[in-house]
Parts: structure tokens; C-alpha cells; sequence
């Protein structure tokens, strides 16, 4: 596999260490509800406005576990492993790399389940790889 | 990640494989034909107790017509392929995506996505397979419709494909299948029929009136492997004067057996009138936070770290999370009869919206009840690490000594394999479904294979008890089966001389359901 290299580099980084990581800041100890949960969880990922195609595809199908809440699955999943706010994958500062992002759609991680070539055409998956590798 | 190896169909060399994928490819197109390890990998089950290899399939074949699924139904036919149609491929807990057999072709129905129409005045839409809640949810927004559409939780499942596995909702339309009205299939042979009034050409009531005349066989294409269906009527609800979304609930684990019987009579009488989960804690409060905010020790949750987490977030260790449909007047009135009724549990607390404005378990819940689609629930797949769940879903009247009966048996046996027993009870009108997750880390070999050993002493224990599921999840489709074993299995006599007749090549979706084809019955598989 081409790109198996950055995938073992990337995966090491959430092996099971920081799986049974503790909770992070904002779950640990609060006797209430996580604080995000004062944002209304809302269906904004399927009304995106971007007009960047990749920004538009990533809110309207990956936004649906990926939006900017614990509430949402895929962020709740990245708060474990993962620091602040790299925990929402649009708001990474330096961006995701397009290929593991490509490979992690494809081939699913952990929790993460794949995304099919119907689910997200090739074209479109490479749209969403360039949105979130461009640095923040 | 899926394994690397090459998968093909039982009985076929790679060479045979090659040229009948160049027969599918004529069929439908080169580029919609796929059999690359990458893609394949998006179709296996990443939650299942085996691996990701045991369920894995040959090829993938998209169609996109009617006339184009008839055509891979003869390729199949002449070539010996196997198929397992699926819809958007998320049913996930009971499979995904992945086939039965390993060496399956999908044929993956997703690029069938027309809602070929919506009736407004009568209240139905007929939809294809591809047609995710999402998206009947967002075209009837679209267009301004005032219907709306019940959904299975995760809102990216298919309508049609869910109706089909007979799933559960929340609004009072919760019943999928019972909500189904009207089907078109495609035979193995590749013959077209329509069901009910569908039968009569010019009809203006398929989507309306489901029974036709002579005998009633949509049933036979639901949890089956006789046909592809290729359009479904589904009944739609119309936008009621006033909903009441409500939880009750109750902080006592013993409890549930007095709760569910102080549900039946206001159940019959249609007092509540909305679908009904009565939730445990764990699933309840699970979407919230991960486990290791609660307990972060070995084995199943102790029950002090459960009431504890029931304090902390203001739930019940049991919680009825339910609608209450009609005018504001109705409303009020039941849901007075409701209180006075539901007191007679000890430490009952009705819940209302007001009461829970921050609350995103209320909040995913009360969209549901107004028909829509969100993926909070998706949430419990954090629940520990790894992801690993399947959903165990045995059913029972509704009816406290029995779900009290079930609740033991299943929390009892997960409790001693060191796993928690996170579920619901989803009540209908006179029975209820267990639905419970098992939720194990994936990345554990010798979790995962407790977690599969349990399931099979659940669906053993369960099914001995009197208690068969209603659904499951690929690899334990034989075993499921094989409880239902009334008069030394005269109902799988029946459904194999059915699937005989009409797949007489068994190339769609062996062993669905326990069903195998006449050649490969018999023939363990994983």
C-alpha cells in the first residue's frame, strides 16, 4: 500500500495508549453537561453555504460527525485521542494530510466506519482531502 | 482495515470470476463494476465480532435502473455469482454493508436514489432504495411539504432498506414495516412485479390500500432473500396541531417490571400514541460522554458508577422517552392521565422540554419525534474504546414480569463476561424489542471474542427462554434461525422451498436470515 508509511506514523500516534486515554478537559469531572452542549445541535452540516465544493461536501456529509461539538460522534471520538480543538478536523491549524484523510474515508478507523466510492465519488473525496489539509 | 487478500465467490476460479465481471461490467458499466481491495474495504462490517475478512465480499456492482439490476440478475444467473443487495449499506450492529457469505458481490443499490413521489393530499411517498432519511427529509423541506418522514435513529439509513429489516422509529409511525405500502421487486429470474394494488395497472391506490387481492406477500421480501426491491410505498404522517415530547423518569433498576405494566393499559387505550423507547441509563446518558467519565475500571459497570452517572446528569436509571401527538387540548388532557398513571412507580419525574434545555439526549430525541434525522446516537459507538457493537434485539409482549424476565437474563450474562448491558426497550403496541448494544474495544482480539461468545450465549439463553430476536447481526443469522424451530423447523422447510422456487441458483443473498441456497445448505459457514 502506497501511503502505508504516514498511515502506521498516524496511527501509532492514537494506538492504545490514548485510547483509554482520560476524558479530555471538557468531559473531565464536569457534573453537567459537556460545555458545548450549550450549542444547540443544530442540522447547519446540511445547510452548508461554502462555496468552496470541499468545505460544502465535508459539512454536508462528514459534518453529520464531524461538526464542531462533542455532541457530534466523530468529534466526540477525536476529543479522546487528541488535544483542544484538534479534536474538529476542519479547525486544525495545520491542516489534515489529504492522503491519510483519503485513506482513512476509504479504509475507516477504529470507530470510524468507511465511506464507499458511492457514499463519496473519488472527485468529491478528493475535494474534501484539499479542504482539510489547507492550514487554518 | 480490510484484509488484503483476494476474495472470490464460493465454486468460482479467479479466471471465471474475471469474466463474469467483465459480463457485470457490459451490464451496467466499467467504471460501476469494482472489485480493488480499496474498494472493497469500504463494505465490510467494522463493528462485527469476527474479523473484518469473514464477512468480506468479492465484488461491488452499482447499478442504476431497474432495467440495469435485471440485467446483473441474468450475468449472476449464468455466471453463478452471488448477490446482497443493500440500499445506503448502514445497517450497522446487525452487519453494515457486508455480505453473509464471504465472496458475495454487493450489489449496492445507493445510486437508486429518485423519490419518485410524494402524495401530499393522501400522505405517502414512494421512494428507491438510495434514499437515505436525510434525504427525504431535506426534498420534503424542499418543496414544503408538511409530511414528515419517521426515522431510524442515524438519519444516513436507508428508508426503504430499514423498512425492509423491520425497524423502529418514534414518531406514532414508528412501525416501518407496518407503514410500508405498495412494493416493487425484481425476482431472481429478473421478472418485475409490483405488489398489491401495484397489480392492477391503472390503480390510483398503491400507495394507498396494501392488501390487493389474493394473497398478501409483501412480507416475504422483508429479512429475506427472494427479490431486490426496487421501489417502496411508505406512509408518511401529516404535521399534527401539537406534539408533547416528554421523558419519564425512574431512578430505581427494579423498577422496570411495575413500569412496564403501568404502560400497557395507557398503550391499549391509546393514551400514548407516540413510539416509545423505555431507555436505560447507559444508552440514555451514553451519547454524552465516554465510560471512562463514569468508571473507568475492568469489567461491566458496577451499579453505583450507574446511579451514579443517572445523578449527575438528572436521569432516570430508567427513562420513557415518548410523543404525545393530537391538539394542544388532547395533549394536555392525556398527558394528565399520564402523570397520575405513571406515579404509581416510586420516584416517577415527568420531564418536559422546559425542564431540559441543554440537554442533547432530550434534544436528539425530540427531533426524532417530529420526523427529523440526526446521528447523535451514532455517539455510543465511543462508548468504550475500539467501537466494537452489535446489537442484540430479542422480542417479548409487552409486559413487566417478561421484560423483567429478559433484562435478567441478558444483564446478567453480559455482567458476567465483563461487559455492560446498554439498551432499550423499544415498546410497541403489544410487545416490545430488547434492543440491546453490546459494546466491545475491536482492537482486543480476546475482547472480541468474548463479545462473540456472549452473543451467542445470549441468543442460546434467549432463545431457549422463549425469547427470539427479531433481527441480527450476519454471524449469527444461523443460530437466530434455528430458535425458530416449531415443529422440528417447519418454517425453514417453508422458507427454503420458497427460496428454491424462486432462486433456484441461490445467487441472492445467501444465508440471509439462516435461508441458504439447495447447493451450499448445510455448508458451515462463518
Amino acid at each position: 500500500m502506497r501511503n502505508l508509511g504516514l498511515i502506521c506514523i498516524l496511527l501509532v500516534g492514537i494506538s492504545d495508549k490514548s485510547l483509554s486515554a482520560p476524558p479530555t478537559p471538557d468531559m473531565d469531572g464536569s457534573k453537567t453537561m459537556p460545555s458545548d452542549a450549550a450549542e444547540p445541535f443544530s442540522h447547519k452540516p446540511l445547510r452548508s453555504t461554502a462555496t468552496d465544493i470541499g468545505q460544502r461536501l465535508f459539512e454536508t456529509k462528514c459534518g453529520i460527525c464531524h461538526s464542531n461539538s462533542s455532541l457530534y460522534a466523530g468529534t466526540q471520538m477525536l476529543a479522546r485521542r487528541t488535544k483542544g480543538n484538534d479534536k474538529v478536523l476542519a479547525l486544525r491549524k495545520e491542516g489534515v494530510p489529504a492522503e491519510y484523510v483519503k485513506h482513512v474515508v476509504r479504509n475507516g478507523l477504529v470507530e470510524m466506519p468507511p465511506l464507499s466510492r458511492n457514499d463519496l465519488t473519488d472527485q468529491e473525496l478528493d475535494a474534501v482531502a484539499a479542504y482539510l489539509a489547507r492550514a487554518k | 482495515m480490510a484484509d488484503q487478500k483476494t476474495v472470490l465467490p464460493p465454486g468460482l476460479n479467479s479466471a471465471e470470476f474475471k469474466l463474469a465481471l467483465k459480463a457485470l461490467a457490459a451490464a451496467v458499466g466499467d467504471q460501476w463494476v469494482k472489485s480493488d481491495a480499496g474498494t472493497i474495504a469500504a463494505y465490510r462490517d467494522p463493528y462485527a465480532t469476527l474479523d473484518d475478512y469473514a464477512f468480506l465480499p468479492s465484488a461491488v456492482i452499482s447499478p442504476a435502473s431497474v432495467e440495469e439490476v435485471q440485467k446483473v440478475l441474468k450475468v449472476a444467473n449464468e455466471t453463478n455469482v452471488p448477490l446482497w443487495p443493500v440500499s445506503t449499506g448502514k445497517n450497522y450492529a446487525y452487519g453494515g454493508p457486508a455480505p453473509r457469505m464471504k465472496g458475495t458481490a454487493v450489489l449496492d443499490l445507493r445510486r437508486m436514489n429518485r423519490i419518485i413521489e410524494v402524495n401530499e393530499k393522501l400522505g405517502y411517498v414512494f421512494v428507491e432504495p438510495g434514499v437515505s432519511y436525510f434525504d427525504l427529509y431535506q426534498h420534503l423541506r424542499s418543496i414544503g411539504s408538511k409530511l414528515w418522514v419517521d426515522c431510524a435513529a442515524p438519519g444516513w439509513g436507508s428508508v426503504l432498506g430499514n423498512a425492509l429489516e423491520r425497524g423502529a422509529g418514534y414518531t406514532p409511525y414508528g412501525d416501518h414495516w407496518g407503514n410500508q405500502c405498495g412494493l416493487e421487486v425484481i425476482l431472481a429470474n429478473g421478472e418485475i412485479i409490483r405488489t398489491g394494488m401495484g397489480g392492477v395497472p391503472k390503480s390510483k391506490a398503491w400507495g394507498a390500500f396494501k392488501y390487493g387481492f389474493g394473497p398478501y406477500v409483501d412480507g416475504m421480501f422483508t429479512q429475506s432473500n427472494l427479490g431486490v426491491v426496487t421501489k417502496m410505498g411508505m406512509w408518511l404522517m401529516g404535521e399534527p396541531p401539537a406534539v408533547k415530547p416528554m421523558v419519564i423518569q425512574f431512578p430505581r433498576e427494579d423498577s422496570l417490571a411495575q413500569i412496564v405494566d403501568a404502560v400497557l393499559p395507557l398503550r391499549k387505550a391509546g393514551i400514548f400514541n407516540g413510539g416509545m423507547m423505555l431507555s436505560g441509563i447507559l444508552w440514555e446518558g451514553g451519547g454524552i460522554s465516554p465510560r471512562t467519565r463514569w468508571y473507568d475500571g475492568k469489567g461491566a459497570m458496577p451499579a453505583s458508577a450507574i446511579s451514579q452517572m443517572a445523578r449527575d446528569l438528572d436521569m432516570g436509571w430508567w427513562n420513557l422517552v415518548t410523543g404525545l401527538y393530537g391538539t394542544e387540548a388532547l395533549i394536555a388532557s392525556n398527558f394528565e392521565i399520564i402523570r397520575d398513571a405513571m406515579s404509581s412507580v416510586p420516584g416517577a419525574k415527568v420531564v418536559t422540554e422546559s425542564d431540559r434545555p441543554t440537554d442533547p439526549a432530550f434534544a436528539y430525541r425530540k427531533k426524532l419525534m417530529m420526523g427529523e434525522p440526526n446521528m447523535y446516537e451514532f455517539n455510543l459507538i465511543n462508548w468504550v474504546p475500539g467501537g466494537g457493537h452489535i446489537a442484540f434485539s430479542p422480542a417479548l409482549p409487552l409486559d413487566g414480569a417478561e421484560a423483567e424476565k429478559v433484562y435478567s437474563l441478558c444483564s446478567n450474562t453480559v455482567h458476567a463476561a465483563g461487559f455492560d448491558w446498554m439498551g432499550e426497550f423499544a415498546c410497541q403496541l403489544r410487545s416490545c424489542l430488547q434492543v440491546q448494544f453490546l459494546p466491545f474495544n475491536r482492537t482486543d482480539p480476546d475482547e472480541r471474542k468474548r463479545a462473540h461468545e456472549t452473543f451467542h450465549k445470549l441468543v442460546g439463553l434467549c432463545g431457549d427462554a422463549g425469547y427470539g430476536e427479531y433481527r441480527t447481526q450476519l454471524g449469527f443469522m444461523d443460530a437466530v434461525a434455528k430458535m425458530y424451530n416449531f415443529n422440528d423447523n417447519s418454517f425453514m422447510r417453508l422458507n427454503e422451498a420458497i427460496k428454491d422456487a424462486l432462486d433456484p441458483k441461490g445467487i441472492l443473498a445467501p444465508g440471509k436470515s439462516g435461508i441458504w441456497p439447495k447447493a451450499i445448505r448445510g455448508v458451515p459457514h462463518a
